[in-house]
């Protein structure tokens, strides 16, 4: 039978060795559930920053605010706010979310009014949450030489609206969605049509189609290509840095003019096998003003939106 | 002292060790015995009250205040004891030596914690008695519990513990007078 001393001892000694059971245990769940923690962190950013795109979703006219450019131009809020433009934000003059390569700026904006009119904007546009947009600034236009077919060696073939959507997979004379960005009524160029240039074998050579969108001296064309570069004319840029468009790389570069903020403003991409160039031309204030970010909305309704 | 709680408050919310040395020297013995009724091995009670002491200085339970700090602490006894008779269920055989000095033990301590001649006696007789009868018998007559707090360290209702009590007084007025002892206040 132990005495009140030493049951008080051995009480001590059995406390002591508990807290440092404790402590022992503590440090090991630091060594282990930490780095556990952190590899999951970088795991789920990796997987973020392969596959998280945020997915289109149609606007719900219900609840989203609408803003209204001078000139009427009705644009829904902008889906995701990690980037750029916060959900619900204004498309204002802020050059938030634009980057600019080093020795370029963002041109002077113009007026914008915002407002939460009840204009409707179509049910089924896709509005996608946008990233941080690259804009390059053209330092110099370049002319490829132009391509000569011979008759000895090629012969062509005359391709009308039906056989390009065929071969294209899309029709891009009924892009319903440009009336919706644009603020004055945009027609599709009615004369267009294009030739396939083939090899005596039949191997075709050259497939470069263009899709012209036109209100007076405005002018927005998509060129598209399988098998080449869709333009005879090269764009040089100060620094070539492309920006994410749901996984795209997509090459956007810009033109600034002195009365016109940005006076041309392009795209290229690659999307499914199909080669593109967009341009914007002569787009007049303030459309003019977001033109990158109407850019944007374009390839991403080329790249996702299931044309007719 | 009042009942321990102070001392112990002292301990948990100040860090001071004196209370829980002051709780270990106040308790110890009872709670030992009380423990004893369970497992009828005075050095295993020991054991027992001697965990019971390191639960307060580990996880520093805190008490509810519904009863006396005594309750409380002959409550988180209690339940050491049956996890230990849990855990070892199977009879436990100890030599005649052993045996032994396991009772000079218990007698020490009986003279030391009991000291009256007469409640010597009355504890040796009452730990002939089946385990529900001793520990109720020592909670009411040794540790001067009421029933009501007899009733919430064995867990069952004032009336178990009345109807308990009669019947364990009892046992223990046969069990006196098989061995040739009257006892007044029974």
């Amino acid at each position: 039978m132990k005495s009140y001393d030493e049951t008080v001892n051995s009480v001590f000694e059995k406390i002591e060795e508990y807290n440092q059971n404790k402590i022992r245990r503590n440090k090991l769940v630091l060594k282990t559930v930490v780095p556990a923690c952190c590899a999951c962190l970088v795991l789920v950013a990796t997987v973020l920053a392969l596959g998280g795109e945020k997915p289109k979703t149609p606007i719900d006219t219900s609840t989203s605010s609408q803003k209204i450019y001078t000139g009427a131009l009705v644009l829904g809020e902008m889906d995701g706010n990690q980037e750029g433009y916060g959900k619900g934000e204004a498309l204002t003059g802020d050059p938030d979310g634009y980057v600019f390569p080093e020795g370029t700026s963002f041109p002077e904006g113009s007026s914008v009014s915002e407002s939460t009119s009840e204009t409707s904007t179509p049910q089924n546009e896709y509005i996608p949450y946008r990233p941080k947009i690259y804009l390059n600034q053209i330092t110099q236009k370049a002319g490829a030489a132009k391509l000569h077919f011979g008759e000895d060696k090629y012969y062509s073939e005359e391709k009308n609206l039906e056989d390009l959507k065929e071969y294209f997979g899309k029709d891009f004379s009924k892009i319903d969605f440009i009336k919706d960005l644009l603020p004055n009524e945009f027609e599709f160029s009615d004369g267009v049509a294009t030739k396939f240039y083939y090899e005596k074998s039949g191997k075709l050579v050259y497939d470069t189609a263009a899709f012209i969108y036109y209100k007076d001296e405005q002018s927005i064309r998509i060129f598209a290509s399988k098998i080449g570069a869709p333009y005879d004319c090269i764009y040089k840029t100060e620094d070539d840095k492309t920006t994410k468009i749901n996984g795209v790389d997509v090459l956007i570069g810009f033109e600034p003019t002195d009365d016109m903020k940005f006076g041309f403003v392009f795209a290229e991409f690659s999307h499914n096998g199909v080669n593109f160039r967009i341009t914007m031309e002569n787009v007049i204030a303030p459309i003019y003003f977001d033109a990158p970010d109407m850019m944007y909305k374009f390839v991403y309704n080329i790249i996702e939106r299931p044309l007719q | 002292m009042d009942n321990g709680a102070s001392s112990y408050r002292r301990f948990r919310e100040d860090g001071d060790q004196n209370g829980l040395i002051e709780i270990i020297r106040e308790y110890r013995d009872g709670l030992i015995f009380y423990l004893n009724g369970f497992v009828n091995n005075i050095n295993t009670a020991e054991e027992l009250a001697e965990e019971t002491f390191v639960i307060l200085g580990t996880k520093k339970p805190r008490d509810k205040g519904k009863g006396s700090f005594k309750t409380w602490l002959y409550t988180i006894g209690r339940n050491r004891a049956l996890n230990y008779l849990k855990k070892n269920s199977r009879v436990v055989e100890v030599s005649v030596f052993e045996c032994a000095e396991l009772q000079a033990d218990e007698e020490t301590l009986e003279e030391s914690y009991i000291k009256e001649e007469k409640k010597i006696l009355l504890h040796r007789a009452i730990s002939k008695l089946k385990p529900e009868y001793r520990q109720v018998l020592w909670l009411t007559y040794f540790e001067d519990f009421s029933n009501k707090q007899t009733a919430a360290v064995m867990k069952k209702s004032v009336h178990n513990i009345e109807t308990l009590v009669y019947r364990a007084r009892k046992a223990l007025k046969n069990q006196l007078k098989l061995e040739g002892f009257e006892y007044e206040e029974l």
